[in-house]
């Protein structure tokens, strides 16, 4: 088999089949990074904001370059295994992460600061009330997460992987996603209930 | 809509931007990567390959390029509280316990609703910091005792516990501290790190009774591993006395600073890495105190009115849509049927009432503020504030977005706050309830009697029927009216049928009582329901956005 003339079609070729090929040509691991780049760079912008999510982007795909004789050819589609190598980075900025939902946590309605990580891509000025509530009350359920379930429940939604691509991701089986995600949603719901001085809580102190 | 359909859409206007910064970093590190590489038999090829220098064999490649900043940890010696003084008398945790709560008991208690000011100082993430703000970062604001509301920015206002099941809790440290490890049971090598966590949260995110407060130090001193640290300064350089928790390998040093003479609480913080200031995060609480009202400074032990009471939960209902409605924009046209007595009238108006319409013997009529009409015609709007200021639009021009959407981020944020500037130079209404009311009062809307602020709940009344509201912007009017001198309130039955609060001002002419309906706590409950004037009420009954004058709603 030949990949003459190949270099740059990129459309016919899967994820694994690129990823076999850049093992004697690895200038063709960039086609990865074209194919799947834009999507992991705006799931880590959306948790860590714009000016870390261009070097992290960078280091995904450069470890995942490292990692590349390992990579499971059974996989056609990179995506898992991309966003998981973007997520266990993530984690080195686990701080600056939760001080952001914080930060935004702590903005008050009649507050003209924005969200810092949306800021920038905002286009309204006087979005005094966008900044409160339900953007807040997120930001500190989020804030409140611990790493893992945070990780679990970001991938899902916001790197719109399934229950199985998540796992895959984490490197857990489906069930711990299963179970993790449940916890997370239930958290959420009760962060987002909170605010309401009226509502039940589900647990009472022992 | 779910957590999940709320999560998807928050921070969801960040785009898929350009990736060409991304790439270049990547492109380079692989270049630097590949010169490490062993050789492969296939030729080069393209521009690419050829860029590479000699082909050379490397048994370990080096995984840590410290690409980005959390990889590489800078290593400093010490945290900037600690202070070298020599300890006089060695502090253990229950010492410190029994002194802050002993302290604690001696504060008087707060009714619930009570406003709260509070004035905090923070350590600011890095992000925020690259974009020139200060650091640390002072800011102030309001809070209601109970958690309900807020404004402005601190850190009261975050309860993680609801405040009318606080008396539920058990009156012993021990079994506080086996309910807070159970509120997080994530498999972690340290558990304390949960207990110290929910206790840090409840005394600063909250506005805890004397007697609990009390039992939270005595809680933290039980928390296995917590330690104390004497001669500390808090970010704002005071002096204080630290609960300190050290760090794990899966958990960060947290602290709790109180202060050092009389043992109140101070500041509270954490450190992702003790050794590298960076990762240090710190609130401490400069000032709080009750006031009497939002928006005051003063020290007050007031307690709040039973109006001012309604309106903070009609706030809470108009704040807590579950994400905020796209907002009306001017031109746009609303239908109203609006009942007086046994009459109902069908009026169209655009969102700012500068055009009216109305059927007159069976022909639509339309009116511009312009037109020669105008005289006659009986506006929603009769007097008060433009609708311009008080919704200020968008300072953005749809073409300038697609412009702006060109340019690189730091072009954009140099846009941005160029226009926040501008708009913040823009007249604006007073936000806070009273000099908002005393700008409202200054319209002419005909009262003869001024001093009970008949003008302002005039405008109100006709802001309340004339224009497109907000939720949350209409409800906060209500904290202005809880304001007027003689205010009362009362449940009554609307001239409809249905249970509403009325609020009743003293004023002999124009509009006595403004309705409205919420207060129970339900999100997006909140609803103006309509005034009343010469004894009568005037209901808006149906109110829809509709497509032109004359066109009625789902048409």
């Amino acid at each position: 088999m030949t990949y003459e003339g190949r270099a740059d079609a990129d459309h016919d070729l899967d994820d694994a089949a690129v990823i076999q090929l850049s093992r004697r040509e690895p200038e063709q691991f960039t086609l990865l990074f074209r194919r799947h780049a834009p999507h992991i760079q705006r799931y880590v912008t959306r948790r860590l904001g714009p000016d870390e999510a261009d070097d992290i982007v960078a280091e995904t795909f450069l470890l995942a370059f490292r990692q590349r004789e390992r990579y499971d050819q059974s996989r056609a589609d990179a995506r898992p295994w991309l966003y998981g190598i973007a997520t266990n980075l993530i984690g080195h900025h686990r701080r600056a992460e939760v001080r952001l939902y914080r930060a935004l946590a702590r903005q008050r309605s009649f507050d003209m600061r924005a969200d810092p990580i949306t800021e920038p891509f905002t286009d309204r000025v006087d979005d005094r009330v966008s900044a409160s509530t339900a953007s807040r009350r997120l930001a500190t359920a989020l804030a409140r997460l611990s790493a893992e379930l945070r990780d679990t429940l970001l991938l899902v939604a916001w790197g719109d992987l399934s229950y199985d691509e998540a796992a895959t991701a984490l490197g857990v089986p489906v069930g711990t996603v299963r179970s993790r995600l449940n916890r997370a949603r239930s958290r959420l719901r009760r962060t987002l209930g909170d605010a309401n001085p009226a509502a039940m809580h589900e647990e009472s102190p022992a | 809509m779910n957590e999940m359909d709320e999560l998807s859409r928050f921070r969801a206007e960040i785009p898929a931007r350009d990736t060409t910064r991304a790439e270049e970093i990547f492109r380079t590190a692989l270049l630097k990567d590949l010169s490490h590489e062993r050789p492969v038999v296939s030729p080069p090829r393209n521009r690419f390959r050829q860029l590479r220098p000699t082909w050379r064999v490397a048994i370990a490649v080096p995984l840590a390029l410290g690409l980005t900043a959390g990889v590489t940890v800078a290593m400093l010696p010490g945290g900037n509280n600690q202070a070298a003084a020599p300890l006089t008398v060695k502090l253990t945790a229950k010492v410190l316990a029994d002194r802050a709560a002993a302290a604690a008991l001696t504060a008087p208690g707060v009714p619930a609703g009570q406003w709260i000011y509070q004035v905090t100082e923070h350590t600011i993430p890095a992000v925020i910091h690259r974009a020139g703000v200060h650091n640390p970062m002072v800011q102030d604001g309001w809070m209601t005792a109970d958690g309900t509301l807020n404004y402005g920015a601190g850190i009261i206002g975050d309860p993680i516990f609801p405040y009318d099941k606080l008396d539920s809790l058990p009156r012993d440290p021990a079994a506080l501290d086996k309910y807070f490890r159970s509120q997080d049971p994530v498999k972690s090598d340290n558990n304390s790190s949960v207990e110290f966590g929910q206790i840090r949260s409840m005394l600063f995110g909250m506005v805890l009774p004397p007697w609990l407060e009390a039992e939270m130090f005595h809680a933290l001193a039980l928390i296995p591993n917590v330690q104390v640290r004497q001669n500390v300064k808090d970010i704002a350089g005071r002096d204080g006395v630290a609960f300190l928790l050290p760090e794990t390998k899966q958990s960060d040093q947290q602290e709790i600073i109180l202060d050092a003479s009389d043992y109140h609480l101070l500041a509270h913080g954490d450190w992702g890495n003790p050794r590298d200031p960076s990762t240090f995060d710190e609130d401490a609480v400069l000032q709080e105190y009750p006031v009497a009202e939002l928006g005051s400074t003063q020290p007050s032990t007031t307690p709040p009115s039973a109006a001012g009471l309604a309106a903070e939960r009609l706030v809470w209902d108009g704040s807590n849509s579950v994400l905020p409605s796209a907002r009306y924009t001017a031109d746009q046209w609303l239908y109203r049927d609006l009942r007086t007595g046994g009459n109902d009238r069908q009026v169209w108006a655009t969102v700012d009432d500068t055009e009216q319409a109305q059927y007159v013997h069976g022909t639509l009529q339309v009116c511009k503020r312009s037109d020669p009409c105008a005289a006659a015609e009986q506006w929603l709007m009769p007097a008060g504030p433009s609708y311009q200021l008080v919704y200020p639009g968008p300072v953005f021009t749809q073409a300038e977005l697609a412009k702006l959407r060109k340019e690189s981020l730091k072009q954009r944020m140099a846009a941005l706050q160029k226009a926040r500037k501008a708009a913040k130079a823009q007249p604006a209404l007073p936000q806070y309830p009273r000099p908002l009311l005393n700008k409202l009062n200054s319209y002419n809307t005909g009262c003869a009697d001024v001093a009970d602020d008949c003008n302002a709940v005039n405008v109100v009344a006709n802001m309340l029927t004339g224009y497109g509201n907000d939720p949350y912007t209409a409800s906060n009017w209500f904290l202005s009216l809880a304001d007027v001198p003689g205010v009362s309130i009362q449940q009554v039955t609307d001239s409809a049928g249905q249970q509403v609060t009325e609020f009743t001002f003293p004023a002999q002419d124009g509009v006595t009582g403004i309705l409205a309906s919420g207060g129970s706590f339900v999100p997006s409950g909140f609803h103006y329901v309509g005034y009343v004037r010469d004894g009568q009420q005037t209901l808006v009954l149906n109110q829809a956005l509709v497509s032109g004058p004359g066109v009625l709603p789902g048409k």
